[in-house]
C-alpha cells in the first residue's frame, strides 16, 4: 500500500525536508518515490530505513554521475528518485548511521554547492525585476509592474535562503574549530 | 604545493595511503576502513568529493579502463606521494613533541 502526500520545501529548508522524511520512516512510511513536490511512502518497519538528501554536483559528464552513484550503490545506498539536481537516497538502518558526508569539510562543501546556486538564481530574478520595472513603466505599466515585483520579492527569499545556508555553514564551521575534519 | 603548512583531512590522509595501489572508490573505501580498524568509514559524498579535488591537484590519477570493467580505478602520483611524505613527516613532528612534552623525555 502507498501512500502519496504533497508538500512543499524551499531548497534552503533541505535539511527540514529531509527530517520529515525521516520522520516518516521512523513511523513506518519510507519514502518510495519522490517527484516536484510529491512523495510517494510505501510501508516498512519503524524505523528501518534512513534518507539523505544531496544536491549533486554539476559533473561534466554522465559517466561521473553514474560512477558516483554505483558509490552509493555499493555502500549500501539505494537511490529512490532524483528530482532536478536533488538526489533522495535511502538505506537499511544498521549501527552505522547512513551519511553521505563523513567530515566536516564535505559537508561545508555540499552546503556550498547550494549557496553557489541560490546567489545565482537569486541575483538572476532581482537583476530581471528591476530591469523590468524600469522598462515597464514606458510600456504597459499596469501589466508589467506587479510582474516586476513579484520577480523582486522572490529575489529578495531567495538571497534570504541564501543567509539562512550561510548561517548554518558558519555553524558547522564554528562548532568544529577545535578540529581538524 | 606538495610542501604546505596545511594538514591533510583524515578522509584525503587515508585516500592517499590506500592507493599505493589501484582501486576504486568502493575498494577506497573498504582499504580505508580496514587499516584504520573500521574507525573511518569514507562516506560516500565524502570519497567522491575528495576524490574530485586531487585528481585536479594531480595528487591522484585515474588508471586507463579496460574495456571488460566499469570501474573507474585510481592510483597515487609521484605529486601525491610528495603531499603524503610531507605529512608524515608532520604527523612525526606533532606525535614526537607530543611524546616528549606529556612522558618528560
Amino acid at each position: 500500500m502507498s501512500e502519496t502526500k504533497r508538500k512543499w520545501f524551499w531548497a534552503w529548508d533541505f535539511d527540514k525536508e529531509e527530517s520529515w522524511i525521516n520522520q516518516m520512516a521512523a513511523a513506518g512510511k519510507v519514502l518510495s518515490k519522490v517527484g516536484f513536490t510529491t512523495y510517494t511512502f510505501e510501508e516498512c518497519e519503524p524505523g528501518e530505513y534512513t534518507i539523505r538528501m544531496e544536491l549533486l554536483e554539476n559533473l561534466k559528464d554522465s559517466k561521473s554521475k553514474e560512477e558516483y552513484l554505483e558509490l552509493t550503490g555499493n555502500s549500501g545506498a539505494e537511490l529512490i528518485g532524483k528530482v532536478n539536481r536533488w538526489a533522495y537516497f535511502r538505506k537499511k538502518s544498521s549501527e552505522d548511521d547512513f551519511e553521505l558526508f563523513s567530515d566536516v569539510s564535505s559537508k561545508v562543501g555540499h552546503l556550498n554547492r547550494l549557496r553557489v546556486l541560490l546567489a545565482l538564481i537569486g541575483t538572476m530574478e532581482l537583476l530581471i525585476g528591476v530591469n523590468n520595472t524600469i522598462r515597464s513603466f514606458d510600456v504597459l505599466p499596469m501589466f508589467g509592474v506587479p510582474i516586476a515585483i513579484l520577480l523582486i520579492a522572490l529575489g529578495v527569499l531567495i538571497l534570504f535562503g541564501f543567509c539562512r545556508i550561510s548561517y548554518l555553514r558558519s555553524q558547522l564551521i564554528k562548532e568544529n574549530t577545535l578540529f581538524e575534519k | 604545493m606538495a610542501g604546505t603548512n596545511n594538514a591533510l583531512t583524515e578522509a584525503v590522509y587515508y585516500i592517499l595511503l590506500s592507493l599505493q595501489q589501484p582501486l576504486h572508490g568502493y575498494g577506497i573505501m573498504q582499504k580505508v576502513e580496514e587499516m584504520s580498524g573500521k574507525r573511518v568509514k569514507l562516506a560516500a559524498g565524502t570519497l567522491y568529493g575528495a576524490i574530485n579535488a586531487m585528481l585536479d591537484k594531480h595528487w591522484i590519477e585515474a588508471l586507463p579502463e579496460e574495456l571488460d570493467s566499469r570501474k573507474k580505478e585510481y592510483v597515487i602520483t609521484k605529486q601525491g606521494k610528495a603531499v603524503l611524505t610531507a605529512e608524515i613527516a608532520r604527523l612525526k613532528e606533532l606525535y614526537e613533541n607530543g611524546i616528549a612534552v606529556t612522558e618528560g623525555r
